[in-house]
């Protein structure tokens, strides 16, 4: 995996500390999958992408495990077949937190808004010239037919959320009067004036209008905070990042930790960045290698600025971490610091979700690691990642078996029967080397074409004991390999073991039927 | 015109009515034959032709990581109406993220727009709706109301309201009713299950309504075979001409041609995306 930003390295170990800790609260009854994965939830099964009793195949019964499962059941059958036989059954897949909040996801409050209009109410009659919104008016384009009226966020429930806390704060500072504060409201509503400005067809709204001379050097260092989020806020990202930065720059300043994720956002909002994708993308119709020639440029400095602000962050950071006297905005820090990873660097992320889950005992669902993999997942690699960056993934055993499985899904093409071949070399091989019988089964499920190599596979799956998860895809796999070379009574003994069992769901007995009456 | 009645034989009422009687139990029993003795390549998925046929005459959803399936060089139009995602609200518990499409799309000439509303409830979304969740959802369809009229004279309400927010599901329908402008037609979609939850739909204040027939779980045979059949016990809106199928998962040729009015969603963003994949995108 690409993942560069070492210098991020000690943030991201603690960062994985915090993702291996479930918050200290009470596990809930194990009988709502409402938090699994999509592809584990009932419902999800058609085509084939996940098991057809998802409650019941995530607490331990597999039944039979398909090539076409996606990712997150075929790391769940993973896990299940390494963990002790009913391990699982009796498991807690009650969400309890996330990575981003590391804990418990904090309850929803009253409307940003209006608790903004609220705190705002108790200095000022005057209502704002422009009503707050979080959204902004706009067109979209669709040629042949004309155009759209859409609305996207603009201003997020944070800033609102954020402008009631700073006003708080501002009213326990006993070195401000009442007039002080309705300055700063004045200037904050003209950061707000922006949020529903729609750019092209009027002049933004003016921005906060400068502060006289003798203003208070706190008003003056809020301002210069204002100033640059009226710049975020009116898409003029260059100006706002400048002046981020220079705030971000003066020790002491009281909104120093703010700026700097300030930058960060601009960042995100990177308009060289976003104009080269459209270009090539929208207007160019530019596909596969050249969309990469097309941005590559482009990207490189997206790339290098990112990677300098989170390198900076980290810095600042860490800082503040060490600094006794922030500990208030320690955990604002953290949070911070794991949004901008999330949107600016969701390999690192991506790492840490892969690591939480290489650990067989680790419970994927309590802390949404699972989610975060499937979240992160298509952001950093295709459906099916090469080169060095398939390397990298597939360090990891279980996304190794992932792979190696989905590579048989499809083998309606010639590109797909060889892969599929080589990944059942692999698989063969990472079977004697470690006897597991998760490569066991991966070695018999991308058999495509099974030859006498695959004999021994086979018979070691009609050994396994019958009480295992795995048991029964093994059957029915070692079936297909008993079948082609000629031992039709031992196939026929594997699929009237598996007829007679329970543990086959009844999506797959036609599956079932199919196998044996072709015998 | 004498000549055919001329030529009638004459036939003593008591074997008529035998005839009759025969006739008439050969057909039912035909008719059961064929209910459910269906051949089987009408069981399994129908084609990629008869999808693409179907489409011709259909509508594709198009979604917002979509700009909908593309025509051959020189062919017409692979669709006749487009249902695309302008706008998209998330219901939480506290509140309501705004989403949709914000990337410009082409229409081939002469296909009909009908914008398509989507909603999705958080888990932690509250049983009624919140005034301000309510408002911000009548907006929307205000806003694309105009946007239905200039179109296909309809827009498409999309929510997979849980079961929680039945009472409040109803009621919002007929808020957006009344918020369209008069002239625009309303369709909603709505799960296959839900067709068999009693007549419900039926009183639902809408011209259309749209079962999905995709992602149907374990008992997909089942309910395609319901539907293709016109099972009485599926509520009468559900027996529409307007089906909802999905590319990846066709049904049978049977229940397409069910489906006067056939809605196509592909996964796969119909191989045209809207946007680079994400990880193309740093």
């Amino acid at each position: 995996m690409n993942m560069t930003h070492t210098s991020l390295r000690h943030l991201c170990l603690v960062l994985a500390a915090l993702l291996l800790t479930p918050p200290g609260r009470a596990a809930q009854p194990a009988d709502d999958d409402s938090n699994l994965p999509e592809t584990l939830r009932r419902g999800y099964v058609g085509p084939i992408v996940g098991p057809a009793d998802n409650s019941a195949y995530a607490h331990g019964t597999l039944g039979l495990i398909r090539p076409s499962y996606g990712r997150a059941s075929l790391f769940v059958a993973w896990r299940v077949m390494h963990q002790p036989v009913g391990a699982l059954a009796r498991e807690s897949h009650r969400r309890q937190g996330d990575w981003l909040h590391s804990g418990p996801v904090p309850a929803a409050g009253e409307d940003e808004i209006a608790a903004w209009l609220q705190a705002r109410g108790t200095l000022t009659q005057q209502p704002p010239t422009v009503k707050p919104d979080y959204f902004r008016r706009g067109k979209l384009k669709v040629s042949g037919f004309g155009e759209i009226d859409v609305e996207t966020g603009q201003c997020g429930p944070d800033a609102y959320a954020f402008a009631t806390r700073t006003l708080r704060e501002l009213g326990d500072d006993a070195s401000l009067k009442d007039a002080d504060r309705r300055t700063w409201i004045v200037g904050q509503d003209a950061v707000f004036a922006r949020c529903a400005w729609t750019p092209g067809k009027t002049p933004a709204p003016p921005l906060p209008a400068p502060l006289p001379a003798g203003a208070p050097a706190k008003l003056k260092a809020l301002y210069a905070y204002q100033h640059a989020a009226a710049l975020f806020y009116g898409d003029d990202f260059t100006a706002a990042r400048q002046e981020f930065d220079t705030i971000a720059a003066v020790p002491g300043h009281p909104m120093r930790a703010w700026a700097t994720l300030g930058a960060v956002r601009c960042l995100v909002r990177d308009a060289e960045w976003d104009a080269a994708v459209d270009d090539a993308w929208t207007k160019r119709q530019l596909r596969g290698a050249a969309f990469n020639a097309a941005v590559a440029e482009p990207a490189a400095r997206h790339n290098a600025r990112i990677g300098a602000a989170l390198k900076e962050f980290d810095i600042r950071a860490k800082a503040a971490s060490a600094d006794a006297t922030l500990a208030p905005v320690h955990s604002a820090i953290s949070y911070t610091a794991r949004r901008a990873l999330l949107q600016l660097a969701p390999a690192i992320p991506l790492r840490l979700a892969m690591n939480a889950l290489d650990r067989a005992d680790y419970n994927p669902y309590t802390m949404g690691a699972l989610d975060l993999f499937q979240e992160l997942y298509p952001r950093v690699s295709p459906d099916r990642p090469d080169g060095g960056l398939a390397t990298a993934l597939r360090q990891h055993a279980w996304f190794d078996f992932v792979a190696t499985v989905q590579a048989c899904a499809d083998v309606s093409k010639a590109s797909g029967t060889a892969v599929c071949d080589g990944e059942h070399a692999h698989a063969i091989e990472r079977w004697q080397d470690t006897k597991d019988n998760a490569w066991l089964l991966a070695t018999l499920m991308t058999a495509r074409q099974p030859s006498a190599a695959d004999v021994p596979a086979a018979d070691a799956a009609r050994a396994v004991a019958a009480d295992r998860p795995e048991w029964t895809s093994l059957q029915l796999y070692a079936a297909r390999v008993l079948r082609t070379q000629g031992r039709v009574a031992d196939a026929r003994a594997a699929l009237d073991a598996l007829a007679a069992s329970t543990v086959v769901h009844k999506r797959d007995r036609a599956l079932l039927e199919a196998k044996r009456n072709a015998l | 015109m004498s000549e055919p009645h001329a030529r009638r034989r004459r036939v003593p009422p008591a074997t008529a009515c035998v005839v009759t009687g025969i006739v008439l139990l050969a057909a039912g029993l035909l008719a059961h034959v064929v209910r459910h003795r269906v051949p089987e390549g009408a069981r399994g998925p129908a084609s990629s032709a008869e999808v693409a046929a179907s489409l011709t005459h259909g509508v594709a959803w198009i979604w917002p990581d979509s700009n909908g399936p593309r025509a051959a060089h020189g062919d017409a139009s692979p669709y006749r109406e487009a249902a695309v995602l302008v706008e998209s609200l998330m219901l939480r518990a506290g509140g309501i993220e705004h989403g949709g499409r914000t990337q410009p799309l082409a229409l081939p000439a002469g296909v009909r727009l009908v914008p398509v509303v989507h909603l999705e409830a958080a888990e932690d979304a509250p049983a009624e709706f919140t005034p301000a969740q309510r408002d911000a959802i009548v907006a929307a369809v205000r806003r694309q109301g105009g946007t239905a009229a200039a179109g296909a004279g309809l827009l498409q309400l999309d929510f997979e309201a849980p079961a929680r927010q039945r009472d409040a599901y109803r009621k919002l329908v007929a808020t957006v009713r009344e918020a369209l402008p008069a002239g625009v037609r309303l369709s909603v979609t709505v799960l296959a299950h839900w067709c068999a939850q009693g007549d419900w739909l039926d009183r639902l204040p809408v011209d259309e309504v749209v079962p999905m027939l995709y992602r149907l779980g374990p008992h997909a045979d089942d309910w395609r075979r319901r539907f293709a059949q016109d099972d009485a016990g599926l509520a009468r809106r559900c027996r529409g001409p307007a089906l909802g199928f999905a590319t990846n998962d066709p049904p049978p040729a049977a229940l397409i041609a069910r489906a006067a009015r056939p809605y196509w969603f592909d996964e796969a963003a119909w191989s045209n995306p809207s946007r680079p994949p994400r990880h193309l995108v740093p």
